[in-house]
């Protein structure tokens, strides 16, 4: 085979590799040529950014619209540095390619410091000669572009008046808004340093451009007058924030709840999913990775519900942020919208509470608190809707005011009694007698056999003031009830009666009817914090003593072990050995007190391991291991009142609608002899001469109630009431409650009558509500 | 010796240092706007310029010695260059994104992979000189076979783009050594059934992730399309005239990375441009020409293909970057010959138009006349064979 002449291949590759430099040359021309324009045009997106627009968070209105919490503009005054002085950016535009930036830098400090010393009238200051032609056109460009350059073709001067413009703004200002304006001169002039010391020119720009906010909360007068005046205050701009009002103060305050900061591990968790708006997050944005990103985003400074119904529906209450894409007019530095993803406000959320009845409720319950225990402890006083489970009034003693908690953090997380505890759904604590009702309602439902046949309302109890031991298991009528049948027991609380009933009742029973009532177990309010209570159990004790057991053993391991240790350790001597002695007495003391507290609690639990008759007595009067809340006690008398429905209480109206459907966890299996025998006896607590309560002036409102004084150890009784009202048709519930009462005070004392101020203020049993 | 030498070098054609100089100075001028500071009024011009005399030394060298005794030692040098590109593995220098692939001498960094693109020409251009088995598929072959080695650890090394250049230099010389047509056509096929395997086995993350990007720019506008899109805003806001030296935004900003190295085409684009983008484009292609008219002329194999394959060497390395920072092709990092910052890429072009210049002195015959022995070392004896 003949190989071709390489000259022809030659000749061939040169062919193939010009053509191939034609192709570049081709898509060259296309780009410059044609699609120029389009991509100088991407290229000027480089002077856009991005602004972020808040969204408003929801506000928070009682039932009848009066506003709990919103949102108020506050004006803040923020300067943007490369407006404010343009002395930030000339001797940059000037030196480019030309001179070192900082000695054109200096040249302009020190021409600011001339203009400061003298005349501002006497003619501009030099600053550079054209030495180039090319430097001509630049410094014509630039007079151009600053109305305080001249160029007179071959020295480029500033006019005194530019060279002031900083100080003359920040004068004016400071006048404006009453500021400091010596402070304001040296924090402007210390955030220029910084922000020149940046090498990057991206950085460095972006520094310049981010504002600073000088002063805050300025008044509305102000902030208008600056804005209408603006030409005046170059590089001043008036923003808008939002803070948090709570109009109300502590009224309902606890319920309300209160914004915080985010977590440091909510910060993260928000940078990793990439929805933490922050600086970063905006020099990198483009609207439309915005748009699809700011569900759930959130500012560095946002503030997130971190109690009451600001904690439970911050997902509707919180909105969703929006940006406006801006450019930067060259020539007259003015920002203009080019397009916009508009911030979503959030949604307002209405309560069912009335505000009118929180404040009654308020009211009553201080006012208890102060005759039961004098304000050493706490209180709560629950107001539901008896038909749909819906909160009129929760109130809780003490309390706090939302807008005061920043401020006033650090003292209420160290007051006590806590203002921070909303006791309506946190105080979990013995029932007391309250309980019997529930204990009734579930006997004549087990139709359980005492007295020689199953109970019916008719079955007398003889109550001779206790039940086999004159010191246990004794009645508040020292010398007995004589016989007593279920009406009475219940008017008069007789806890012999209920110690029979509860005994023959036993764990099954109490259990059984103490969960269908909604105890040991949240109820799911719409609020956070809630407490679960303690429905005993034979089960539970059992973990219960295991625990202890464990404690013991660990506390018994531990301190054998320490003790070798320090043996071992002391056995070395040394000079250190003496200190060490004492140490080790110290500690071994502190260990053995904690494993003799860990034994006594094990001795304590181990004769009652299993479930016996006395736990069930103590169960059926609400005492023993029995904790439960106000809350959870207003919504079983709810039912005992509407039928036997076991409703989910809530605080939020859905949508602020009336029509909704009450939300029914359970129907109870209540027949209506059961509970007309059951409000007979509660009747009969505030309607009987021998009522526990019947000095409490229940009656007019057809209150049926119950009294309860639980025994809480050396602090003294727990005070509660509950009940319904009004009897034939109950509208309402209630539950109120005064920890630790003075001793000889008990239910129908101090809960009872707070519950008939409420009813009286709220203008007897309420009517449809609006 | 060296008067011989010296009149060798009369018959030098000053075309192609000339325009060599003139893309240098193009080059060393936007190099000083896309490195200027302003804080401290420095640049890189003046390090380039110190480059420039490196450079000319090592032309100068590559011109002195007598390109037969070159071609005695193409073999030796060749391997020669294999053991620092060996040894870089052990005693060189990586960045975060790939293995190590350069040497550092105080300041100084120097890519061992640089002096292989001569070396392969050289290696090359004995292999196919005078081969007999050219028209068989193994003839077609060897040259790669004798790449392998140096491809290999360049890919280990993680510079795809100088394999890129490496390629088109051996098939333009197979080409102009007279290798068969339907040869290239079976590569070429094979080429195409195994891109996709390639693709999924032999690249990198990173690499792939370039070709996708480089299909669809805005996948990813803030990361891996970040360079490619901003390099083409760059060149298209430039225009027919350009932004003006010092003037461009996009340069300016340093929104482009390495804008004095892999993009600064983009820079003279941008501030320069279609006018001396087209010119600096045009200047290239006629140092290309001026190498293959060079090869044109050789009467000797040998020279030819050097002339060939360094040729091919700046044409493939100059469309590539090019054709990258205008989204041809997918972004790499290759350097624009006698154009972009940087040392070792610099006195490799210059060392490679050295030799090229070297061929041009070589005695042309007159077409007819038998061969004297004026050419040197016994070109005579081998320019027997029928061409």
């Amino acid at each position: 085979m003949i190989a071709p002449h390489p000259r022809r291949r030659l000749i061939a590759l040169a062919i193939l590799i010009g053509a191939s430099f034609l192709g570049v040359l081709a898509r060259l021309a296309s780009l410059q040529a044609f699609e120029g324009e389009a991509l100088a045009r991407q290229a000027v997106e480089m002077r856009r950014r991005l602004e972020p627009i808040r969204a408003p968070r929801g506000r928070i209105l009682d039932r009848r619209g009066r506003v709990l919490a919103a949102d108020r503009p506050v004006y803040r005054i923020a300067l943007r540095l490369e407006d404010l002085d343009p002395g930030t950016e000339i001797p940059e535009r000037v030196a480019r390619r030309w001179r070192p930036r900082r000695e054109l830098e200096r040249r302009w400090r020190a021409l600011e410091e001339r203009a400061r010393r003298e005349s501002p009238d006497l003619a501009p200051l030099n600053l550079a000669a054209a030495e180039t032609p090319k430097l001509a056109a630049r410094f014509r460009r630039l007079c151009e572009e600053f109305p305080g350059l001249s160029f007179d073709g071959r020295t480029l001067s500033v006019s005194r008046g530019l060279l002031l413009q900083r100080a003359r703004t920040l004068e004016r200002l400071a006048r404006a808004a009453a500021l400091d304006e010596a402070a304001l001169g040296e924090r402007v002039e210390g955030e220029t340093e910084r922000a020149l010391a940046i090498e990057h020119p991206i950085d460095r720009r972006e520094r310049l451009r981010r504002p600073l906010v000088v002063a805050t909360d300025i008044p509305f007068d102000t902030a208008a007058w600056i804005e209408e005046q603006w030409r005046e205050f170059p590089g001043v701009a008036i923003e808008v924030a939002l803070e948090r009002e709570y109009p109300f103060g502590s009224i309902g305050g606890p319920l309300v709840g209160y914004t915080g900061p985010l977590a440091p591990g909510d910060v993260e968790r928000l940078r990793r999913e990439g929805r933490l708006l922050d600086w970063a997050f905006w020099r990198a944005a483009d609207l439309a990775g915005f748009a699809a990103r700011r569900e759930g985003a959130r500012f560095p400074d946002d503030r997130i519900g971190r109690a009451g119904i600001e904690a439970s529906y911050e997902h509707i209450l919180a909105g969703r942020p929006g940006a406006r894409l801006v450019e930067r007019d060259r020539k007259t530095r003015e920002d203009r919208t080019i397009a916009e993803v508009p911030a979503v406000p959030g949604t307002d959320v209405t309560l069912a509470i009335d505000l009118d009845l929180q404040r009654a409720a308020e009211d009553a319950l201080d006012r208890a608190v102060a005759e039961g225990n004098g304000g050493a402890h706490g209180g709560a006083l629950v107001l539901l809707d008896a038909r749909s489970g819906e909160a009129l009034a929760l109130a809780t003693a003490p309390r706090y005011d939302p807008g005061a908690i920043r401020r006033d953090y650090a003292a209420l997380l160290a007051a006590r009694p806590s203002p921070l505890l909303d006791r309506a759904l946190a105080a979990a604590l013995p029932p007391g007698s309250t309980m019997k009702p529930l204990v009734a309602a579930a006997a004549l439902e087990e139709r359980i056999a005492l007295e020689g046949g199953p109970l019916s309302p008719a079955t007398e109890v003889f109550c001779r003031g206790h039940l086999h031991n004159p010191r246990a298991f004794r009645c508040d009528a020292r010398s007995g009830h004589g016989p007593i049948a279920l009406e009475a027991a219940i008017g008069q609380s007789c806890n012999v009666y209920f110690f029979k009933v509860g005994e023959r009742l036993g764990e099954a029973g109490l259990g059984t009817w103490g969960a269908r009532f909604g105890l040991g177990r949240p109820t799911e309010i719409d609020l956070p914090g809630e407490a679960a209570g303690l429905l005993p159990s034979g089960a539970w004790k059992r973990r219960r003593l295991e625990a202890a057991r464990r404690r013991a053993d660990r506390e018994e391991r531990d301190l054998a072990r320490a003790g070798a240790d320090l043996a071992a350790l002391l056995a070395g001597g040394g000079p250190l050995a003496p200190a060490l002695t004492g140490l080790a007495a110290d500690e071994t003391a502190a260990r053995g007190g904690r494993l003799a507290t860990a034994r006594a609690r094990r001795a304590h639990l181990e004769p009652e391991v299993a479930w016996g008759a006395g736990d069930s007595r103590n169960t059926a009067i609400g005492q023993g291991d029995l904790l439960a809340t106000p809350i959870q006690i207003a919504r079983a008398a709810a039912a005992l009142g509407n039928g036997g429905r076991l409703l989910r209480p809530r605080v939020a109206r859905r949508g602020g609608a009336n029509g909704e459907a009450p939300a029914v966890e359970a129907v109870l299996p209540l027949a209506p002899g059961t509970l007309a025998a059951v409000r007979a006896g509660m009747w009969a607590v505030v309607a009987s001469p021998h009522g526990t309560a019947h000095r409490a002036g229940l009656a007019e409102f057809r209150v049926a109630g119950k009294t309860g004084t639980a025994q809480a150890g050396a602090q003294g009784d727990h005070a509660w009431f509950m009940g319904y009202a009004p009897l034939e048709a109950p509208e309402v519930a209630f539950a109120c409650l005064v920890e630790h009462v003075r001793p000889g005070l008990a239910g129908g004392d101090v809960a009872a009558p707070a519950i008939a101020r409420v009813l009286a203020a709220a203008r007897g049993p309420r009517k449809e509500a609006p | 010796m060296i008067a011989t030498r010296l009149a060798a070098l009369r018959r030098a054609r000053p075309a192609l240092p000339l325009l060599a100089l003139a893309a240098f100075a193009i080059g060393a001028t936007y190099i000083h706007s896309a490195s200027f500071d302003p804080a401290t009024g420095a640049s890189k011009a003046g390090a380039q310029l110190v480059w420039l005399g490196v450079a000319l030394a090592g032309f100068a060298a590559a011109l002195a010695i007598p390109y037969p005794r070159i071609e005695r030692h193409a073999y030796a040098i060749f391997a020669g260059a294999l053991v620092p590109l060996a040894g870089v593995f052990v005693l060189g220098e990586g960045d975060t994104n790939g293995a190590r692939s350069w040497y550092r001498f105080g300041s100084v960094k120097f890519q061992p992979s640089e002096v292989m693109k001569i070396a392969l020409i050289l290696g090359v251009a004995k292999l196919l000189m005078y081969r007999k088995d050219l028209a068989t598929a193994r003839g077609f072959l060897a040259p790669f076979f004798l790449a392998a080695a140096p491809i290999g650890f360049i890919v280990l090394q993680n510079d795809l783009g100088t394999v890129l250049v490496f390629v088109p230099a051996i098939f333009a010389m197979l080409f102009v050594a007279g290798a068969r047509l339907r040869h290239f056509g079976a590569v070429a096929a094979a080429v195409a059934a195994a891109l996709p395997l390639a693709y999924s086995f032999l690249f990198r993350e990173h690499q792939r992730k370039r070709i996708a990007v480089f299909l669809d720019p805005t996948l990813d506008p803030r990361g891996a399309g970040f360079q490619a899109l901003q390099s083409r805003i760059a060149v298209g806001s430039g225009g027919i005239w350009g932004q003006g030296w010092g003037e461009g935004s996009q340069t300016q900003l340093h929104v482009l990375p390495e804008n004095d190295t892999d993009f600064i085409f983009a820079v003279i684009a941008e501030e320069g441009g279609f006018v001396t983008a087209a010119l600096l484009l045009v200047i290239l292609l006629g140092l290309v020409l001026a190498c293959l008219e060079v090869a044109w002329r050789s009467r000797e194999p040998f020279g030819r293909l050097v002339a060939t394959g360094v040729a091919a060497f700046f044409a493939g390395q100059v469309l590539v970057n090019a054709g990258m920072t205008i989204g041809l092709v997918p972004i790499t990092g290759i350097t624009l010959p006698f154009v972009s910052y940087g040392g070792s890429s610099l006195l490799t072009c210059f060392v490679a138009l050295g030799l090229v210049v070297n061929v041009g002195t070589q005695k042309v015959p007159e077409l007819g006349s038998p061969a004297s022995g004026a050419g040197p070392a016994g070109g005579a004896r081998r320019d027997v064979r029928p061409s």
